[in-house]
C-alpha cells in the first residue's frame, strides 16, 4: 500500500478521497487554489498544498504543479476525483512519467472511452448495442443535415470529448440544426479544448441507468450492479438511486456482463461506470466514465462495497477479493445532489456566502459535503456543494427517510437544490418509479405545489421581524410609535433564546 | 400596527395588535424567537414549528426556510401612504431593462440598436459554470440600448440591453 497519496481534487469528492485514505491508513495531500483554504478537504487531509489562484487553468488544471505538490510531498499515488483531469488521457500519462501512480484506469483505456466515437466503434465490435448515430465526428452544419436525415428528427449533438451535459444539444427539426451545431461546437470547444461532435438519435423517454464496475490488473473485472439516474435537467443528473425500481436480477445480469463486456474491450482498470439509456426493456450504451462517479455512494450503501478505497487498493496493486453477496443489492439508497443553483429561477447558479450550515444525521443518512460555514461560493467550479445519501430497507423507507433528512438541512445565504428535492419526494410518479429522463419537464409544477404555505410564513415572519426592530430601536421622529408595549407583543422570549441570553 | 407584505407578486396584510395578530384578515396564532447574535428565527404559527433565517438587506427581508428564499418587503401603513402619493406622480415608464440574471460571461450578443426583436426573440448569450443561457425577448420591441459586448463578464443585475 501507498504510504502517500496526492489528491488532486476539490470539494465533496476531494474530501472522500482523503476520508478512504484515512481509513486505509494513507496519509492524504490535498491540494487547493486561493478560495478553497479553508475548505472541509484541506482542513480534513494531513498536508496540503497550495496550488494557486482560484481559476481552474492556474490551479486544479495545472498539470505542473500538481506534479510539482507530489514530488515536494513525496506523494507516491494522485487521485484525480471526477471532473477537472479525471479523465485526461495526457495528466494520466504525466503522472507515471514522473515515477508515481495514477490511480484510475490506463491512458489508453481513457482515449479510447473519452473519444466518443471511438467508444461506439469498440463496443460494436464487442457486441455491447448502440443508440443509433453517425459514425464519427461531423465536420460541417451540411454533413449534420445530412446525417439528421438519415436517422430521424429529434437528434442529438454530443461532444466527441465529453460528457455531463457541454457541448450537447437536441435538435427537434432541421430549422434549428445549423445554430445547435455551432453552439454544440463552440461549448466542446470551451469545455474540453476539442470542439469535435457526432450526432445519435434522440430516444423519447428512456431511463438512465448505469452499471458500476470494478477491474483489477489481474484481470478480474466484476460488476456491482446499476444505479438508476433518470432525475436530470440538461443532462446533469440531480436524483440517483439503487437499484432501479425496473431492472429485476435477470436484467441487471445481462446489463452487468455487457458493461463487463464493454471495460474488457478497453483494458479496463480500476472503478468505471458503463452507462445505457433504458426504454422499453430495451438498452444501449451511451458511453463509459473512466472515473469515480459523483453518485457511488449509492452503490456503496446496497453492496458495502468501499469504491473509492478499492480505486487506491487496486492502483497498489491489491487483488479484487470481493465476494458477491447472493442477497445483494441490500436495501434501497437514494442520492441528492445539493447545487448551488436555485431551482424557483431556472436552476440559475447562486453564488453568495455560507451563513450558517446545519446537516442531517440520524439513522440511515450520509453527508459528503465540500462545504463549511463561512465558505464562499462562487463562479469558478461546478455547482455542486454536497451530497445527500440515504440507505433504508426498502424504496418507500429511502423516500421518506430522504424527506426529513433534506427537512433538517438548513443552509442559509445560499440558493439551493434543496426544495427540489423535498418535491421529488412527495410526487407521486417518483415514488411510484414512473420516471425517464424527461421527468423535469413533465412536471412543470414540481414546484409551486404548497409554494404558498411558505409564502405566509414568510410574509408573517418578516412583518413580526420589522415590528420587532422598530420596538429595538425605538420609534424614530417622523414615524408612528409602535402599539403596546415589549411584554405584549406577539414576541416572546423562550426557554432556547434564555439559555444564550440569561437576563 | 397594519403591515403590507410583498412576496413575490402577492401582497398580504398583517395586523399586529400587542399579542393578536392577522394575515389578510384571517387570525393566526403565531410567535417568532430570535438566537441572539444569529440570523437564526423559530417560527411557530398555527401549531407548526418552523426553523428559519431572517435577515435584513438594503431590498427587503431576506426570508430564507427549508431551503426557500424570499426577499420580502414591509411597509407599514405610514410608508405604504407615502409611497402610493409619490407613485401616482411618477410617469409610466415605457422602456425594460433586459438585466443579467447571474453573474457570467457574455458569449454571443445577437441583436443591435434599433433592431425590431419579436417575442422569444434570443437577445443575449451568456455562460456560467461552462453552460450557455439565452436571454430571449418577453414580447416585441425595439432595442434601444446595447450595453454589454462578447467577452464581458457581468455581475448578476447588470444592466445588458433597454427595449423599448
Amino acid at each position: 500500500m501507498f504510504e502517500k497519496v496526492l489528491v488532486a481534487n476539490r470539494g465533496e469528492i476531494a474530501l472522500r478521497v482523503v476520508r478512504a485514505c484515512q481509513e486505509l491508513g494513507v496519509t492524504a495531500v490535498a491540494v487547493y487554489s486561493e478560495p478553497d483554504e479553508f475548505s472541509p478537504h484541506v482542513l480534513t487531509a494531513e498536508e496540503a498544498v497550495p496550488i494557486g489562484p482560484a481559476s481552474a487553468a492556474e490551479s486544479y488544471l495545472d498539470i505542473d504543479r500538481l506534479l510539482e505538490a507530489a514530488r515536494s510531498t513525496g506523494a507516491e499515488a494522485i487521485h484525480p476525483g471526477y471532473g477537472f483531469l479525471a479523465e485526461n488521457p495526457e495528466f494520466a500519462r504525466r503522472v507515471e512519467a514522473a515515477g508515481l501512480v495514477f490511480i484510475g484506469p490506463p491512458a489508453a483505456a481513457i482515449l479510447a472511452m473519452g473519444d466518443k466515437t471511438e467508444a461506439r466503434a469498440r463496443m460494436i465490435e464487442a457486441s455491447v448495442p448502440v443508440v443509433p448515430g453517425s459514425a464519427g465526428p461531423i465536420a460541417t452544419s451540411e454533413e449534420a443535415r445530412d446525417e439528421a436525415g438519415r436517422l430521424g428528427y429529434p437528434i442529438l449533438l454530443k461532444a466527441a470529448a465529453g460528457g455531463g451535459g457541454k457541448g450537447m444539444r437536441i435538435v427537434e427539426s432541421e430549422a434549428e440544426l445549423e445554430r445547435a451545431f455551432e453552439a454544440a461546437t463552440r461549448e466542446a470547444g470551451q469545455a474540453f479544448g476539442d470542439p469535435r461532435v457526432y450526432m445519435e438519435r434522440y430516444l423519447t423517454a428512456p431511463r438512465h441507468i448505469e452499471i458500476q464496475v470494478l477491474a483489477d490488473s489481474a484481470g478480474h473485472t466484476i460488476h456491482l450492479g446499476e444505479r438508476e439516474c433518470s432525475i436530470q435537467r440538461r443532462h446533469q443528473k440531480l436524483i440517483e438511486e439503487a437499484p432501479s425500481p425496473v431492472i429485476d436480477s435477470e436484467t441487471r445480469a445481462r446489463m452487468g456482463d455487457l458493461a463487463v463486456a464493454a471495460a474488457r474491450a478497453v483494458g479496463y482498470v480500476g472503478a468505471g461506470t458503463v452507462e445505457f439509456m433504458y426504454e422499453d426493456g430495451e438498452f444501449f450504451f451511451l458511453e463509459m466514465n473512466t472515473r469515480i462517479q459523483v453518485e457511488h455512494p449509492v452503490t456503496e450503501l446496497v453492496t458495502g462495497v468501499d469504491l473509492v478505497g478499492w480505486q487506491i487498493r487496486i492502483a497498489a496493486g491489491d487483488e479484487l477479493d470481493l465476494e458477491v453477496d447472493p442477497g445483494w443489492p441490500t436495501g434501497h439508497s437514494i442520492e441528492c445532489r445539493i447545487s448551488g443553483e436555485d431551482p424557483f429561477q431556472g436552476f440559475y447558479p447562486s453564488t453568495g456566502r455560507v451563513e450558517s450550515l446545519d446537516v442531517p444525521t440520524g439513522p440511515g443518512v450520509r453527508w459528503d459535503g465540500g462545504i463549511a460555514r463561512g465558505f464562499e461560493v462562487g463562479l469558478h467550479y461546478d455547482p455542486l456543494l454536497a451530497k445527500l445519501i440515504v440507505h433504508a430497507p426498502t424504496r418507500g423507507q429511502a423516500i421518506v427517510r430522504m424527506r426529513r433528512a433534506l427537512r433538517e438541512l438548513q443552509i442559509e445565504g445560499i440558493r439551493t437544490t434543496q426544495p427540489f428535492h423535498l418535491a421529488v419526494m412527495d410526487e407521486p410518479d417518483f415514488q411510484q418509479g414512473r420516471m425517464s429522463i424527461r421527468y423535469i419537464e413533465d412536471h412543470p409544477d414540481l414546484l409551486n405545489d404548497g409554494a404558498a404555505d411558505w409564502q405566509v410564513r414568510a410574509a408573517t415572519a418578516a412583518a413580526v421581524l420589522l415590528e420587532e426592530e422598530r420596538r429595538r430601536t425605538g420609534a424614530s421622529p417622523g414615524r408612528p410609535a409602535v402599539q403596546g408595549d415589549s411584554s405584549s407583543t406577539s414576541v416572546e422570549r423562550t426557554a432556547w433564546q434564555r439559555a444564550f441570553d440569561p437576563r | 400596527m397594519r403591515y403590507f407584505v410583498t412576496v413575490e407578486d402577492r401582497e398580504y396584510s398583517v395586523e399586529i395588535d400587542g399579542a393578536a395578530m392577522s394575515v389578510d384578515g384571517v387570525p393566526v396564532a403565531a410567535e417568532l424567537a430570535s438566537l441572539p447574535g444569529t440570523d437564526r428565527r423559530h417560527l411557530r404559527m398555527d401549531d407548526r414549528s418552523v426553523s428559519l433565517f431572517g435577515r435584513l438587506q438594503p431590498d427587503g427581508w431576506l426570508v430564507e426556510l427549508e431551503g426557500r428564499g424570499f426577499v420580502v418587503r414591509v411597509e407599514d401603513e405610514r410608508a405604504r401612504h407615502i409611497r402610493d402619493l409619490a407613485s401616482a406622480a411618477a410617469p409610466l415608464e415605457t422602456h425594460r431593462e433586459v438585466r443579467a440574471p447571474m453573474p457570467g460571461l457574455i458569449v454571443k450578443v445577437e441583436v443591435e440598436v434599433g433592431q425590431e426583436v419579436e417575442q422569444g426573440d434570443g437577445l443575449i448569450v451568456m455562460e456560467a459554470m461552462k453552460m450557455e443561457n439565452e436571454l430571449r425577448a418577453d414580447s416585441s420591441a425595439t432595442v434601444r440600448e446595447v450595453r454589454v459586448e462578447p467577452g464581458q463578464t457581468v455581475n448578476r443585475d447588470d444592466l445588458l440591453v433597454v427595449l423599448e
